[in-house]
C-alpha cells in the first residue's frame, strides 16, 4: 500500500504504452487504469498535433486512445486549468483526470478558490517541469543554433541542463540551456522565473529526475502527494497496470539536488528580470510604455486562470471609455489590481498577446512584491488571498482621526 | 468555423451555384482544393501549401515554389524594375478634384477604425467590438465646434454637393480646424453619401479621402 509521502519508481506494464511514453509510462498507465476502472469519466491530457511543436489539449474517454497522449511536448506552452472551467463545466458534473505541470496545478487551485472548478472531482497527475519553449522560438533556435531543419526533428527533450534534439536519421544533438538562453532562445520568460518544479499540490508528482541505476530511462519517479494519489497508485499496482519499486535513496538525493538547482536558477532569473524593470516610477513608466501598444483584444483576460468575472470591470465605460486609443492604462491597472495577489506566473497573458507586451513579467513582479508584503503564496493550497474586511463607519472615523491616507489598514 | 444552423459554408454555396449554372472547373471538395487551384494559377503563391501554413512561422508571399523560403520583406535585395534599382521621380502637385470653398468650407476625410472592418458585416456582430464603437460619428475640431456652437455628442447635419448625412459630432483636437473625419464603417452615418466620385487617372481609385462639405446644427433637436 502506498501512502502520502512515498517515493517510488513506477512503470507501465503495457509494452504499447512503454514504447511511446516519455520515461516509464507510469503517467499514461495510471490514467488508463483510472479510465478503464471508471475512477474517472474522462482524461484531459495533451497530444501531438501536426508536428511536435503543436501541442493539442484533448479529452479522452476511450482508454484505447490514451497512448496518443503519451510523451512530453516541451513546446506545449498551453495552460490546461482554464479549459476545465471553460469547456468542462469546472468538472462540476464529471470526474476528470488531468496531467498537470506546475502552472496547470496552480491555476486549478486558484480557480477552485473562486468556485470555478471542483477539485473534489479532479484527479491531478503532476509532471515535474523544467520549462517549456514557444513553438516559434523552438523552430528558430533549432534552425539557427542547431543548424537543423526543424521539420527533421523527431524528438526534443530538456535534460541535464541541455535542450536535446533527435533527428529522423537518429542523430542526437544537445546545447546547454544557459548558452541558448543568454542568446535569447530557450524557455519562455515565465518558465525561467518559475519555481514550481515538482507539483506537490497534485495527487502524484511524476518525473524523470532521480531515476538512476538499471531503471534509468525506463521508470518514472513518482512522489505520492495525497491520499487520492496513494489510492490510485496502490490500486493500479495491485491490478498489475503498473509495476513499482521503492525509489533508490541515492536517486532521491539526486532528485532533491536537481530540484534545488532549478529553484536557484529560478531565483537568478527573477533577479535578472525584476532588476531590469527598475523600481517605483521607473518601473511604472516602462509598464505604461509597453502597454501603450495594447489593442484591447482581451486575450490576456480570456486566458488568465485568475480572471473569471462575468462582468469584467475593463468593460465598464466609466472606468475604461470604449473606442479610445491608445487604450487607457486603466485597462491594465484593473488587471494588476484584480490579479496581482494571485498570479501564478503561467505566462498565458504574454504568450497570447498579439502585441508581445511582457504582461506576465509585470504581473509576476507585482505578485512577488505582494507575496513578500502579505505572506500569501498563490497556487499551492486552498488558502484565500489577503482580503481586507473593513467596517466603513469605523474606517472613516479612523481616517479622519489619524489623518492617514492608508484606506485599508493592512499593515497593522 | 462551423456554419450556424442549416447554413452551408460559403465555398459550398459557390460550388453548388456553379454546378447549377453548368460551369466547368468547380469540382472542389474542400477549401484546401480551392486554395490549391489558386496556387496553380498564381505563381507568386504557388509555394504556399496548407502544410507550410500549419507551421508556427507560416510563410510569406511571394513564394513561387515549395522549396522557396518565402519573402517576409519585399524588395530587400532589388526592386521589380529593369535594373533592379528603385527610381525616384518628381510629381507635379495636382489639387484634389474638389476643395473646400465658401459654400462648403470643411474638408472631409474618411478612413477606418481599429475596432471595425469595412461595412461591419462581421465586426458589427461581435459584441465586444460593438461595445467599443457602436455607432458612426464625425470628428470636428474644438475651435470649429465652439464657433458653430456644437456640443460634444450633438447630432449635426453634413452636406456635400452629392448628399447629406446626419451624425453625432465628436469634438476633439485630433483633427485640425477646417477638417472633419468620418469612418466608412456605418450605414447610419454613411460617409460615402458625401464623398466625391472623381477617379485617379492612373489607378482609378475614387477620391474618397477628400471632399468639401458644410456643417449645420439641427435646430429643434438636442
Ligand atoms: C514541458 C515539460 C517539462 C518537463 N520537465 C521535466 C523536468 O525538468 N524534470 C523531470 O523530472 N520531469 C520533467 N517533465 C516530466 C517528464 O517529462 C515526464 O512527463 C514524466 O516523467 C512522466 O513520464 P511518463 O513516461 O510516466 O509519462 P507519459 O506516460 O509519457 O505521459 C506524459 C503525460 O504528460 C502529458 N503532457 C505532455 N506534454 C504536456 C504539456 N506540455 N503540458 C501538460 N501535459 C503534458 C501527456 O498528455 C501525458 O499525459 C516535464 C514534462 C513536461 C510536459
Ligand atoms: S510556468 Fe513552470 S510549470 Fe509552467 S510550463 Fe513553465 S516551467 Fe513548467
Ligand atoms: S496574470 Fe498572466 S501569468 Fe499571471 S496567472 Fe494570469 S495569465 Fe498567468
Ligand atoms: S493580450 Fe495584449 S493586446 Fe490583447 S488586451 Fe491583453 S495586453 Fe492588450
Amino acid at each position: 500500500m502506498a501512502a502520502k509521502g512515498d517515493m517510488v519508481y513506477a512503470w507501465t506494464t503495457s509494452p504499447d504504452i512503454a514504447s511511446v511514453a516519455e520515461c516509464g509510462g507510469a503517467v499514461t498507465g495510471l490514467l488508463k487504469y483510472a479510465l478503464e476502472n471508471k475512477i474517472v469519466d474522462a482524461v484531459l491530457a495533451v497530444k501531438k498535433g501536426v508536428d511536435l511543436y503543436d501541442a493539442v489539449p484533448t479529452i479522452i474517454t476511450d482508454p484505447a486512445e490514451l497512448s496518443e497522449t503519451a510523451g512530453s511536448l516541451h513546446c506545449g506552452t498551453l495552460l490546461l486549468s482554464k479549459l476545465v472551467k471553460k469547456y468542462l463545466g469546472g468538472a462540476e458534473d464529471m470526474r476528470l483526470a488531468v496531467t498537470v505541470k506546475g502552472c496547470d496545478a496552480m491555476g486549478l487551485y486558484e480557480l477552485a478558490k473562486r468556485n470555478q472548478v471542483n477539485l473534489d472531482n479532479l484527479l491531478m497527475i503532476g509532471v515535474n517541469c523544467g520549462g517549456s519553449v514557444s513553438p516559434v522560438t523552438a523552430r528558430k533556435m533549432i534552425r539557427e543554433k542547431f543548424g537543423v531543419d526543424p521539420d527533421d526533428v523527431v524528438k526534443e527533450e530538456i535534460d541535464k541542463g541541455q535542450f536535446i534534439i533527435v533527428t529522423k536519421d537518429g542523430q542526437h544533438k544537445g546545447i546547454s540551456m544557459d548558452e541558448l538562453e543568454d542568446e535569447g532562445y530557450g524557455r519562455r520568460s515565465n518558465c525561467r522565473r518559475c519555481k514550481m518544479k515538482v507539483p506537490r499540490q497534485a495527487d502524484l508528482a511524476c518525473g524523470n529526475w532521480g531515476v538512476i541505476g538499471d531503471k534509468a530511462g525506463k521508470a518514472t519517479f513518482v512522489e505520492v502527494c495525497s491520499e487520492k494519489g496513494a489510492d490510485l497508485l496502490s490500486r493500479a499496482a495491485k491490478a498489475g497496470a503498473i509495476a513499482t519499486e521503492p525509489a533508490n535513496p541515492k536517486g532521491i538525493e539526486i532528485r532533491g539536488k536537481v530540484e534545488n538547482a532549478m529553484l536557484k536558477l529560478g531565483d537568478k532569473w527573477r533577479g535578472r528580470y525584476f532588476e531590469g524593470l527598475g523600481e517605483g516610477k521607473e518601473r511604472l513608466q516602462k509598464m505604461m510604455e509597453d502597454a501603450s501598444r495594447c489593442i484591447k483584444c482581451y486575450a490576456c483576460i480570456e486566458n488568465c486562470p485568475i480572471c473569471y468575472c462575468e462582468e469584467c470591470s475593463t468593460k465598464k465605460p466609466y472606468l475604461v471609455p470604449p473606442g479610445v486609443l491608445p487604450v487607457p492604462f486603466m485597462f491594465h491597472l484593473i488587471r494588476f489590481a484584480h490579479v496581482a495577489d494571485s498570479c501564478v506566473n503561467c505566462g498565458q497573458c504574454e504568450e497570447n498577446c498579439p502585441m508581445e507586451i511582457a504582461n506576465s513579467l509585470y504581473m509576476h513582479a507585482l505578485q512577488t512584491d505582494m507575496e513578500r508584503m502579505f505572506g500569501h503564496t498563490p497556487g499551492v493550497d486552498m488558502e484565500l488571498p489577503v482580503l481586507a474586511l473593513v467596517e466603513e463607519q469605523a474606517e472613516r472615523q479612523r481616517l479622519s482621526a489619524t489623518g492617514s491616507d492608508q484606506i485599508f489598514d493592512v499593515f497593522k | 468555423m462551423e456554419p450556424p444552423g442549416d447554413a452551408k459554408e460559403d465555398w459550398q454555396i459557390f460550388v453548388d451555384l456553379a454546378h447549377k449554372l453548368g460551369l466547368q472547373g468547380f469540382d472542389f471538395n474542400s477549401p484546401e482544393d480551392i486554395w490549391n487551384d489558386v496556387r496553380r494559377v498564381t505563381p507568386s503563391m504557388s509555394g504556399i501549401s496548407y502544410a507550410r501554413m500549419e507551421k508556427p512561422e507560416s510563410v510569406h508571399w511571394p513564394c513561387p515554389s515549395e522549396d522557396h523560403p518565402g519573402t517576409p520583406i519585399l524588395h530587400r535585395e532589388k526592386f521589380a524594375s529593369a535594373d533592379g534599382l528603385g527610381h525616384f521621380f518628381g510629381l507635379e502637385h495636382r489639387p484634389p478634384a474638389e476643395v473646400a470653398d465658401t459654400e462648403y468650407p470643411f474638408t472631409l476625410m474618411t478612413g477606418r477604425l481599429l475596432f471595425h472592418y469595412h461595412t461591419r458585416t462581421q465586426t458589427g456582430r461581435a459584441e465586444l467590438l460593438h461595445h467599443e464603437v457602436p455607432a458612426g460619428y464625425v470628428q470636428i475640431n474644438s475651435e470649429d465646434a465652439a464657433r458653430l456652437k456644437i456640443q460634444n455628442g450633438e447630432k449635426i447635419k453634413l452636406t456635400s454637393r452629392r448628399g447629406e448625412v446626419e451624425t453625432i459630432a465628436k469634438v476633439t483636437d485630433e483633427v485640425a480646424p477646417g477638417v472633419l473625419m468620418m469612418t466608412m464603417h456605418f450605414g447610419d452615418a454613411a460617409a460615402n453619401m458625401l464623398t466625391n466620385t472623381a477617379l485617379d487617372p492612373l489607378s482609378k481609385m475614387p477620391e474618397l479621402k477628400h471632399s468639401a462639405v458644410k456643417v449645420e446644427k439641427i435646430t429643434g433637436v438636442q
